[in-house]
C-alpha cells in the first residue's frame, strides 16, 4: 500500500528525493507493522472507547458440543485470563449439549476463569444437558423466561450382549459385559449429577432424585427451583458481569468459539447419535456417540436432516432427466 | 521497475518485517498471547470414584430346582423381541430336571424403541424362524398346547385368535400358565392381549415403574419384593426387573410389590402396584429381561427363576397328554380355587376399591385392607337382600381388616359412606347367582 504514495516513475530523480521516497516507505512500514501486531495479539482496537474503564468479554458456545469446540473454548478462556485488559466474561449458551470429553474440558476451564474474574452465562434457547454442565461454574445463571436448561445425564443407549468377537487379546478388547457396561454408564450419569449437586447443591431446591430425573426446566421456573439465577437478556447478564468487576464504563468484546458454517451437525439415527462432520460425508466423516450429554428432542433425526437436504435432489434429477429426454 | 522503487519497496518490507518480529516477540513476553499465567486453582470433589461408581460385584446365578420334571411339557412361546439366549438360564434348568421344552416364535418383533430410546442391534440370536403369517397352516400353539403340562409367554407382541383359543383352553384346563411382557407391549397394535387378560384375570397397566434413588445400576432396573403368599417368591428377598410394567389381577395369591420410592411413568408418583401376580396357577409378569443370563446374576433373580420353573411344572392339569378332540374343554375344577382373596381399600390415597369388581367362588374368604385411612364398608344393595354381612359401619383408619367367607351364590354392592359420591363403590360376585 506504501508503494501507491510514492511518485509514480520517473528518470531524473536526485538525490534528496530518493530520500524522501524512503523515509515514507519506512514510515509506511512502521505502521503497517504495528497495525499487524496489534491486530494479531487480539487486542482489539476496533470498537475501543477511550472512556471505558475495562472489558467484558462475551464467548458465545453455540451448538453441538463436539470436538473441536472444548479445545476452542479452553485455549480461548486461557487467553482471556492472560489478557489484562478483560475483566470479567459472559458466556453466550445455546447448545443442546454433547459428548463428555469437551464438555468437562469446558467446565474446568470456565471454572478456572470464574476463579480469576467475574463470570456469568447467560442461556438464550437452550443450555442442556452437557451446556447446563459446562456453565454451572458460573456466579450466576441468567437465563430468559423460556429458556430451556437443565436435563441433568446421560442419553445412553440400552447395553445389550453381543456374541463372542476371536481374535482380540482379552475380552474386553471388543465388546463388553452388560452389567459393566451399565456401571458405566450410570457413573457417567453420576459424575454429571454429582457436579450438580456440588456447584449449584446450595441453589437447587431439589433432591438429587428430583435432578437426576433430567427434567427439562424452563426460565420461569427454573429461577424458581435454583437451576438458574437470575431472568435477563445477555445485556444484563453483561451489564451484571461489568458491575460486578468494578466497572462503570466498559467495552464488550466478542469471541466466537463455534465452529465456522455450523459444523459439525447432531442427529439422531436408529442406532444412536451421530456427529456428522461435513456436508457431504463419507463414513469418516461420521462419528456416532455411544454415550452422550444431550437434551435428545432438541436434536433432529436423521431423516428430518434428509427432508431439508433432499430439496435439491429432485432438481438435480429433473435436469438429468430432461437433458437424457432431449437426446434421442 | 527503477532502482528507487527496488529501494523503496526492500525498505519497506525489511522494516515491516523488523516491526513485526519485535512487536510479536514483546506481545508474547508481556503476556498478550501466551499461556505462561499460572493456571488459577479448582476444586472439585465429586469426581471421585466412590461417590460415583456404583458396584458391580456380579452375583451368583444359582438356579436351582426342587422338583422333578421328567414326563412333563413345557411349551414357552418367545416374541420377536427376545432371543433364545434371554430364556436360556430357565431353559436349561427345566431340561436338566428332564423335562421336554418346546420353544415357539410368535409374533412380530415388538417396537423397536423403549422407554429408553432407540439402541444399537449388535447380531443378536434370532429365535426360531417366525411362522409365516396368513397362511392357512393350523396355529403351533393351537397344535402344541393340549399336549403340554405347562405354557410360558414371554415378549410376545400380538396373539392371533386361534392362538387366543388354544391358550383359553389350556388355562381353563388348569395349566400353570406365566405370561411375562413388558412396557413396550401395550404400543403394539392390535395385540389380542385383552382377550388374553381377560382370560388370566389379569391385565398390566400402562407405563413403566422406575426408581432414582435404590436401583440396580439404571433408574428403571427395579428391585421388588414378595407380597402375599410364597411359591413363585419362596426364598427370595430382592428381584431386578429391568424395565416393568405394573401388573394386576382380580385376585391374587402373590406379588411381587416395587421397594419404597417406585414410580410410575406415567403419573410420575410413587407406586407400590406390583410387577408380578400370581392368581392360582396363572401368572402375569411385567418384565421380560428378569431371567437373562446377566440379570440371574443379580440380587435374587436366580432363586426366583428357580421357582418359576418349579412353578410351570408343578401343576395338576385336569387334561393333559393327547386330547381326543370330542369336547376341547375340561369342567373347570375346584380344587385350586382361591380361599383368600384380597380388596384394598382405598390404594395409594385414592379413593376406590381395589379390584372394583371381585368375582369369587362360593366358601372364598374375602380379605378387605384399609390401605388409606377415613373409609367404611357398608353394603349397599345385597342379593339376596337378606345377606347376612353388614360390612364395616365405623370409619377405620389404615392397616384394619376385615375378613369375610362368602359361603353362597350372592351378590353385594358395597361403598365408603364418606366417599360415595366420588363413587367409591365395589361389587362382589359369588359364583353365579340368580338375577334379582
Amino acid at each position: 500500500m506504501s508503494s501507491q504514495n510514492t511518485p509514480g516513475p520517473s528518470t531524473g530523480t536526485t538525490g534528496s528525493d530518493q530520500t524522501v521516497i524512503l523515509v515514507i516507505a519506512v514510515f509506511a512500514a512502521v505502521i503497517a507493522g504495528i497495525f499487524v501486531v496489534a491486530a494479531l495479539s487480539g487486542a482489539g482496537i476496533t470498537g475501543s472507547d477511550s472512556s471505558a474503564d475495562g472489558t467484558v468479554a462475551v464467548v458465545s458456545i453455540e451448538g453441538p458440543i463436539v470436538q473441536p469446540i472444548g479445545d476452542q473454548l479452553e485455549s480461548e478462556l486461557s487467553e482471556i485470563r492472560a489478557n489484562d485488559s478483560i475483566d470479567a466474561v459472559v458466556l453466550e449458551m445455546n447448545t443442546p449439549g454433547g459428548a463428555p470429553a469437551p464438555t468437562e474440558r469446558m467446565y474446568l476451564s470456565i471454572q478456572r476463569t470464574s476463579e480469576q474474574m467475574p463470570l456469568h452465562a447467560s442461556v438464550q434457547g437452550l443450555s442442556a444437558s452437557a451446556g447446563y454442565y459446562m456453565m454451572m461454574p458460573a456466579e450466576k445463571i441468567y437465563v430468559l423466561p423460556t429458556s430451556q436448561v437443565g436435563s441433568v445425564g446421560l442419553a445412553a443407549s440400552e447395553p445389550r450382549p453381543a456374541p463372542p468377537v476371536e481374535g482380540p487379546s482379552g475380552p474386553n478388547k471388543r465388546g463388553s459385559n452388560v452389567i459393566n457396561d451399565l456401571a458405566t454408564q450410570e457413573t457417567l450419569a453420576n459424575v454429571f449429577i454429582e457436579t450438580v449437586v456440588e456447584q449449584r447443591g446450595d441453589r437447587i431446591e431439589l433432591s438429587r432424585e428430583e435432578i437426576s430425573t433430567a427434567k427439562v426446566f424452563l426460565g420461569v421456573n427454573s429461577v424458581e427451583n435454583g437451576f438458574a439465577d437470575e431472568i435477563g437478556s445477555l445485556d444484563d447478564a453483561v451489564a451484571d458481569a461489568a458491575d460486578e468487576a468494578g466497572l462503570d464504563d466498559y467495552r464488550t468484546v466478542e469471541r466466537e468459539v463455534s465452529p465456522a458454517g455450523g459444523l459439525p451437525i447432531f442427529a439422531r439415527t436408529d442406532h444412536g447419535l451421530v456427529a456428522i462432520y461435513d456436508e457431504n460425508p463419507s463414513l469418516a466423516d461420521v462419528k456416532p456417540f455411544d454415550t452422550a450429554m444431550v437434551y435428545e428432542p432438541a436434536i433432529p433425526h436423521i431423516s428430518e436432516l434428509d427432508a431439508v437436504s433432499a430439496s435439491d435432489v429432485p432438481e438435480r434429477t429433473t435436469t438429468d432427466t430432461e437433458s437424457g429426454g432431449d437426446q434421442p | 521497475m527503477n532502482r528507487l522503487q527496488k529501494t523503496a519497496a526492500v525498505a519497506f518490507l525489511v522494516t515491516f518485517v523488523a516491526v513485526v518480529a519485535v512487536g510479536g516477540v514483546v506481545s508474547a513476553v508481556t503476556g498478550g498471547d501466551g499461556n505462561t499465567a499460572e493456571l488459577p486453582e479448582v476444586e472439585n470433589p465429586q469426581y471421585d470414584a466412590d461417590r460415583v461408581s456404583p458396584d458391580t460385584s456380579p452375583g451368583t446365578a444359582n438356579i436351582q430346582m426342587d422338583s422333578s420334571a421328567t414326563g412333563e411339557t413345557i411349551v414357552v412361546s418367545v416374541g420377536g423381541g427376545v432371543s433364545e439366549r434371554d430364556i436360556e438360564p430357565l431353559v436349561n434348568t427345566l431340561i436338566e430336571a428332564g423335562a421336554e421344552v418346546n420353544v415357539v416364535s410368535k409374533g412380530s418383533p415388538g417396537p423397536a424403541i423403549g422407554p429408553i430410546g432407540p439402541g444399537p442391534q449388535p447380531p443378536r440370536a434370532r429365535p426360531p424362524a417366525p411362522q409365516p403369517s396368513g397362511g392357512e397352516e393350523e396355529s403351533t400353539l393351537s397344535e402344541e398346547l393340549p399336549e403340554a403340562d405347562a405354557f410360558m409367554s414371554i415378549g410376545v407382541s400380538s396373539y392371533r385368535d386361534e392362538d387366543i383359543d388354544a391358550i383359553t383352553e389350556f388355562i381353563e384346563s388348569d395349566g400353570r400358565t406365566l405370561v411375562a411382557v413388558n412396557p413396550q407391549q401395550e404400543f403394539a397394535p392390535d395385540s389380542g392381549y385383552a382377550e388374553l387378560y381377560s382370560e388370566l384375570g389379569a391385565y398390566t397397566e400402562s407405563g413403566y415403574v422406575y426408581n432414582l434413588a435404590e436401583n440396580d445400576l439404571n433408574y428403571q432396573r427395579i428391585f421388588a419384593e414378595p407380597a402375599g403368599s410364597s411359591m413363585l417368591t419362596e426364598g427370595v428377598d430382592r428381584v431386578v426387573f429391568d424395565t416393568a410394567t405394573p401388573v394386576r389381577a382380580a385376585s391374587s395369591d402373590e406379588r411381587m410389590e416395587p421397594i419404597d420410592g417406585s414410580v410410575l411413568s406415567t403419573t410420575r408418583a410413587e407406586t407400590d402396584l406390583p410387577v408380578l401376580v400370581r392368581d392360582g396357577d396363572v401368572a402375569l409378569v411385567g418384565d421380560t429381561g428378569f431371567l437373562t443370563p446377566e440379570n440371574t446374576q443379580r440380587a435374587d433373580n436366580d432363586v426366583f427363576v428357580g421357582n418359576v420353573a418349579d412353578f410351570l411344572v408343578g401343576g395338576d392339569r385336569t387334561s393333559g397328554g393327547p386330547d381326543d378332540g370330542a369336547t376341547g374343554r375340561t369342567e373347570q375344577t375346584n380344587d385350586t380355587a382361591e380361599d383368600v382373596v384380597t380388596v384394598e381399600v382405598a390404594p395409594d390415597g385414592e379413593n376406590v376399591f381395589a379390584p372394583r369388581v371381585t368375582e369369587i367362588e362360593p366358601g372364598t374368604t374375602v380379605r378387605f385392607e384399609w390401605k388409606s385411612g377415613g373409609h367404611n364398608l357398608v353394603p349397599e344393595r345385597q342379593q339376596p337382600e337378606d345377606h347376612p354381612w353388614s360390612g364395616v359401619e365405623e370409619i377405620k383408619d389404615e392397616g384394619f381388616v376385615h375378613e369375610y367367607t362368602f359361603e353362597e351364590e350372592s351378590a353385594h354392592r358395597f361403598v365408603s359412606e364418606p366417599y360415595q359420591d366420588e363413587g367409591m363403590v365395589g361389587v362382589i360376585v359369588v359364583g353365579n347367582p340368580e338375577p334379582p
